[in-house]
């Protein structure tokens, strides 16, 4: 698909040409890392994240959401009101996740109106990864720093340009439309594109999964002692991109109120206790597990796809320091 | 108002039309609900074994098995067991004749009735777990179906007899000449003058043919537990043993990630399994 190339001096043109689109989100950095924002032509997109703070799960699946509001007429469904909005800058492994969440809210029987109406109105510019984190491990999971699929165009930071691919026909005939910025590529940045990539991949630490001996590790023991220093804060859940596990609750007051959906976790106990006092999941080990086993077992058997993208959050944000890699390397030893 | 088709999260508005009280300790009714909508009425088309997200706006949602028969028109019938901490269920219970509520569904899949015609049914129950057993009964023993299957047998147990479910049409089915039923209890009183034992003992007492058979199983976990390997060993293979398991959900549609254990989603692969397809997976409750 076409390439094309934009000299960094003139990354507000391209700003204005993405604000053409619609609403413009990309990452900002804050006193706690990058984030996610809205931008204007002024603001200062962070290009040298090692990745956002917030999974980009919540750009479509926010913490806390209204679905329905109701009152003495009935349920009433609440409309996201979802506007168009480009995506900037986005981490391959990030834009992964979304496929991986597209087969769990929009699956051929039920299509998830809120995940779908902020996703059909999407438009993804991925950007390749130059500097991966030591948690970062997408590469062993047959992904890679500059993985295309999933986005509408592809970006690659130079020193003092970027090189700009079409993914999607979206992608293509955004390119198109706004040609006038763009100029040709030149075959050495081609060659910069291409030894970034090859860079990124050699500063990851290498890192197995065995699904056929994960499948074998059944020991309540086994999984307890792996869980044993886990505070069941959900941390690894919230920040995970892929973890889209949710609750509905409602919110009343007088004769009105709303249904709302939150975010929810594996790794809480409420999570799967029921009115009864029974529950399924009584031991920290069986979430753990839960949570490893839907990633690396379920997910494949469901979509033929592992639930990880390897970004390295749940790693990197662990109160107790819990590594999954390690964690996997045990159980299956 | 939106229908249940364009968002599978706004249930349908029905209204209470009768709450009939079950037990002695009152904690187990059985809500009749009518639809307010014709159109919501049409799309609820159901068969025996699937469930349906009950909803009490304010209270919330909870998933209960259907226990009226897909041939019963004009009503669709639930059992709910309240408990002290279960939000939904207790406000369900608090309801009167005449008041609205949702209904999100049908959901999941159910009993396989129409590949099983021309065999024999073994029906297990225990305690509450009936609901969908019965809703199975009701759509066996009517006119028009009955003649489908071969041989029916009925097995079903409470703790006293106080608890049993749906006493008058259990004193129905008692009387048919073209189906066996035994009910049991595991703790008798001088009001009762039926069979006394756990459901385990009274099946290998009576210990039903095998034969063409396939046996459909609900209970509590404590009691699959007991009743499988008996089953086993009167010759039902472990695809001929289906059963319903329950969890808990939020969506019931497959996205909340409540009811996933092992490889399956609760709300979307099951309820309904056959034994064979859940006696590996560690959580499967017994």
């Amino acid at each position: 698909m076409t390439q094309v190339a934009l000299n960094s001096t003139n990354m507000k043109k391209l700003i204005a040409a993405m604000l053409k689109e619609g609403v413009v989100r990309a990452p900002v950095e804050t006193e706690d890392g990058a984030i996610f924002a809205a931008i204007t032509e002024k603001s200062a997109i962070a290009f040298d994240y090692a990745n956002v703070k917030l999974p980009l799960k919540r750009e479509f699946f926010p913490q806390r959401e209204t679905v329905s509001r109701f009152g003495v007429d009935g349920m009433v469904e609440e409309k996201t009101g979802a506007k168009k909005t480009v995506l900037f800058a986005v981490r391959p492994c990030d834009v992964q996740s979304i496929l991986y969440l597209d087969k769990v809210f929009i699956d051929d029987k039920y299509q998830d109106p809120y995940y779908q109406s902020r996703r059909d109105k999407t438009f993804i510019i991925a950007l390749a990864c130059s500097s991966p984190a030591s948690t970062c491990f997408c590469e062993s999971l047959g992904q890679g720093p500059a993985r295309k699929s999933g986005s509408d165009v592809m970006a690659y930071k130079l020193s003092d340009s970027f090189v700009f691919e079409a993914v999607s026909e979206k992608g293509e005939a955004f390119i198109k439309k706004n040609k006038s910025i763009f100029r040709a590529v030149m075959p050495k940045e081609l060659q910069a594109v291409a030894k970034q990539e090859a860079d990124a991949i050699k500063k990851m630490p290498r890192f197995e999964v065995n699904i056929g001996a994960l499948r074998q590790k059944n020991d309540p023991a086994l999984w307890n002692s792996v869980a044993e220093t886990c505070l069941s804060c959900g941390a690894c859940t919230f920040l995970c991109p892929t973890c889209h596990c949710f609750d509905l609750f409602d919110e009343k007051h007088g004769d009105e109120g709303r249904r709302i959906r939150v975010h929810d976790a594996c790794m809480f106990e409420q999570f799967t206790k029921e009115a009864s006092g029974h529950n399924p999941r009584a031991q920290k080990g069986d979430r753990m597990r839960q949570r490893i086993m839907h990633k690396f077992s379920y997910a494949p058997e469901n979509f033929r796809l592992m639930f990880c993208v390897g970004c390295g959050r749940c790693i990197v944000n662990c109160p107790s320091n819990i590594d999954l890699r390690e964690t996997i390397a045990k159980v299956t030893a | 108002m939106s229908t249940i088709q364009s968002n599978p999260y706004i249930p349908a508005p029905v209204t209470v039309d009768k709450v009939f009280v079950e037990n002695d300790a009152k904690d187990l009714k059985t809500f009749r609900l009518a639809f307010r909508n014709k159109n919501d009425e049409a799309a609820f088309k159901y068969k025996s074994g699937q469930f349906a997200m009950l909803s009490v706006p304010g209270a919330g949602e909870s998933p209960v098995g259907i226990a009226s028969s897909p041939l019963d028109k004009g009503y669709i019938e639930f059992t709910v067991k309240r408990y002290p901490t279960g939000v939904v269920t207790t406000a369900m219970h608090d309801l009167s004749e005449g008041d609205t509520m949702g209904v999100r569904g049908p959901l999941g899949n159910s009993f396989p009735l129409d590949e099983l015609k021309g065999k024999n049914l073994v029906i297990i129950g225990g305690g509450f777990a009936f609901t969908t057993l019965r809703s199975t009964i009701r759509y066996l023993l009517t006119d028009a179906v009955r003649g489908d299957y071969g041989s029916i047998t009925i097995l079903y147990g409470a703790r006293s007899a106080g608890e049993l479910l749906y006493k008058s049409e259990l004193e129905q089915w008692q009387k048919r000449g073209d189906l066996t039923t035994y009910i049991t209890v595991d703790k008798g009183d001088d009001s009762w003058k039926g069979r006394v034992g756990l459901v385990p003992i009274v099946l290998k007492e009576v210990a039903p043919s095998a034969a063409n058979a396939h046996c459909l199983v609900c209970g509590p976990p404590i009691m699959l537990k007991f009743t499988i390997p008996p089953l086993l060993e009167l010759g039902f293979a472990p695809e001929a043993i289906l059963t319903s398991l329950e969890r808990k959900m939020s969506c019931g549609i497959g996205k909340c990630g409540r009811c996933n254990v092992g490889g399956i989603y609760v709300c979307k692969d099951g309820p309904v399994f056959a034994y064979s397809q859940i006696r590996d997976i560690p959580e499967n409750g017994f």
